[in-house]
């Protein structure tokens, strides 16, 4: 494949992105960001986020497996993911944790459970997605090509 | 928040003449847009009312502002003969004149003004002058360089990218910055505003700290991050050489609203011992301790801005920033870079 059709391959997976809603206008701001004197911040960031979430993820899944749930502590984590994917423009990730917060006010333990799960869903796609974002960019930078500057116009 | 938008064209043309009349009102939201552009004063010299209305207009929605000279005598009455800040109503930082309003007073007067200006030896730096032109001959240009114009010309139509740059070029604001990037408009306001400066971020979240950073620091200011309150107090132990510092809200063990108000209570006890003649460790200011705070919050909701205001923050910005909310956020503490910085 040459690097105009990498980069158009680019273009139409970032499009369908956020057609379907897994990123917002977020995560082109970081973009933005990105310059010569911090050429790898988009993956740094990515990669943060990563790290975070599942760490987050994780402590969700333990404190929900507690026999007196402490729902202070599950909404703060949901709070952390909340804030960490809004700033990375994981949109779907972040409308997850709105819900789920909903449910940790009311204390509803059933409907916590299934939060989780979508958001861990949310989560394992985005991360796909973004891996597979990245890997196209390196290929395209690997290549010699640099990547479009994309204009959320639709 | 109630926004008020002036469209500009309020004065009648014939009472332009008397905006420069002594006592003439010193309007205070005009002060705070004049520190917030990174601009500071300005005269436009042009002989034609409506068309220095209408470009007024464009530089204002680029956040110019600018007061109307319909000759350069007048402009130059107004910054006073010899730059002494008694003789002029006002101290302009740029000077922006229509060209032919120039061409026709081609008296040398300029030059005249501006000798006497330096030969009275004033620390005042002489305002720059730019000419505003649709087309410029090498001949114009050449003797308007001569005159003391700037080498680059603000040619019409206005494109803010094009005035931005000639204004960054002519007063240097953002020099400090690395260079290379193609800002929007905006931004090259937001960079003279945080150019430079000092700032703390607190926020629990790595994520969220190394975006916040990010986006400070493309605006060339110079970041430290920390994750608590409880780290935040210790970075801003007095004297501290913080220009600001952006506080995330939902923290555990010390939230954002009890890290600020224990910082507010540092600030009081240093505050009360300089006034009672005492000196903090190091520090030869006179001015009070009070570190601009803002919040940083994704919920923007009226009783969480009550509470900022309560513990003693001066603000709060959306979380993740959006450049608008940041700038507005921000002009209101960080004045105009003064000219003699570059």
């Amino acid at each position: 494949m040459d690097v105009g059709q990498m980069q158009r391959q680019w273009v139409d997976y970032m499009k369908s992105l956020f057609m379907e809603g897994l990123l917002d206008g977020q995560f082109l701001q970081l973009k933005q960001l990105q310059d010569e004197t911090n050429p790898d911040f988009v993956v740094e960031v990515v990669s943060l986020f990563f790290e975070d979430s599942e760490r987050l993820l994780n402590d969700l899944t333990i404190a929900l497996d507690q026999t007196d749930i402490d729902f202070k502590k599950v909404d703060s984590h949901v709070h952390q993911l909340k804030g960490s994917s809004s700033s990375i423009g994981a949109q779907r990730v972040k409308n997850a944790c709105i819900a789920f917060r909903n449910f940790c006010e009311e204390q509803n333990i059933d409907a916590c459970l299934r939060c989780l799960q979508q958001v861990k869903q949310e989560y394992c796609l985005v991360k796909t997605k973004l891996e597979t974002l990245l890997g196209l960019e390196q290929q395209i930078a690997a290549a010699g090509g640099s990547i479009p500057m994309m204009e959320l116009s639709f | 928040m109630v926004c008020v938008e002036d469209t500009g064209i309020g004065i009648p043309f014939a009472a332009q003449d008397r905006i420069f009349m002594p006592f003439v009102q010193a309007d205070s939201s005009t002060s705070r847009n004049y520190g917030g552009t990174g601009i500071g004063l300005s005269i436009m010299v042009d002989g034609k009312p409506v068309r220095a209305a209408v470009t007024r207009y464009h530089l204002k929605r680029l956040g110019i502002l600018v007061k109307i000279a319909n000759n350069i005598n007048k402009a130059i009455a107004l910054c006073g003969k010899n730059g002494s800040l008694t003789s002029g109503l006002f101290q302009p930082d740029i000077i922006l004149v229509e060209k032919d309003s120039w061409m026709i007073g081609d008296d040398g007067s300029f030059n005249i003004w501006q000798l006497d200006w330096k030969q009275n030896g004033h620390t005042f730096k002489l305002p720059k002058m730019i000419l505003l032109a649709t087309n410029i001959s090498n001949s114009e240009f050449d003797k308007a360089k001569a005159a003391g114009f700037a080498d680059t010309v603000i040619m019409k139509p206005l494109r803010a990218s094009m005035v931005a740059a000639c204004l960054q070029q002519v007063l240097g604001v953002g020099k400090k910055r690395q260079q290379g990037k193609d800002l929007p408009n905006g931004s090259t306001f937001l960079q003279s505003l945080l150019c430079g400066k000092k700032i703390l971020v607190v926020d629990d979240n790595v994520v969220n700290r190394r975006v916040a950073a990010g986006a400070l620091k493309k605006f060339g200011a110079d970041v430290k991050c920390v994750d608590s309150g409880k780290a935040a107090l210790e970075m801003l132990q007095l004297p501290h050489s913080f220009d600001a510092c952006f506080m995330d809200i939902q923290m555990p063990e010390m939230d954002g609203f009890e890290a600020t108000r224990r910082i507010r209570m540092m600030e009081s006890a240093a505050n009360e011992q300089q006034a009672n003649g005492g000196s903090v460790e190091g520090n030869a200011q006179k001015t009070e301790w009070h570190l601009p705070i803002l919040a940083m919050t994704a919920d923007v909701i009226h009783a969480t801005y009550e509470e900022c205001l309560k513990c003693g923050m001066d603000g709060y910005v959306s979380k993740p920033f959006e450049e608008e909310n940041l700038y507005q956020a921000v002009a209101k503490f960080f004045k105009s870079k003064p000219i003699s910085d570059s």
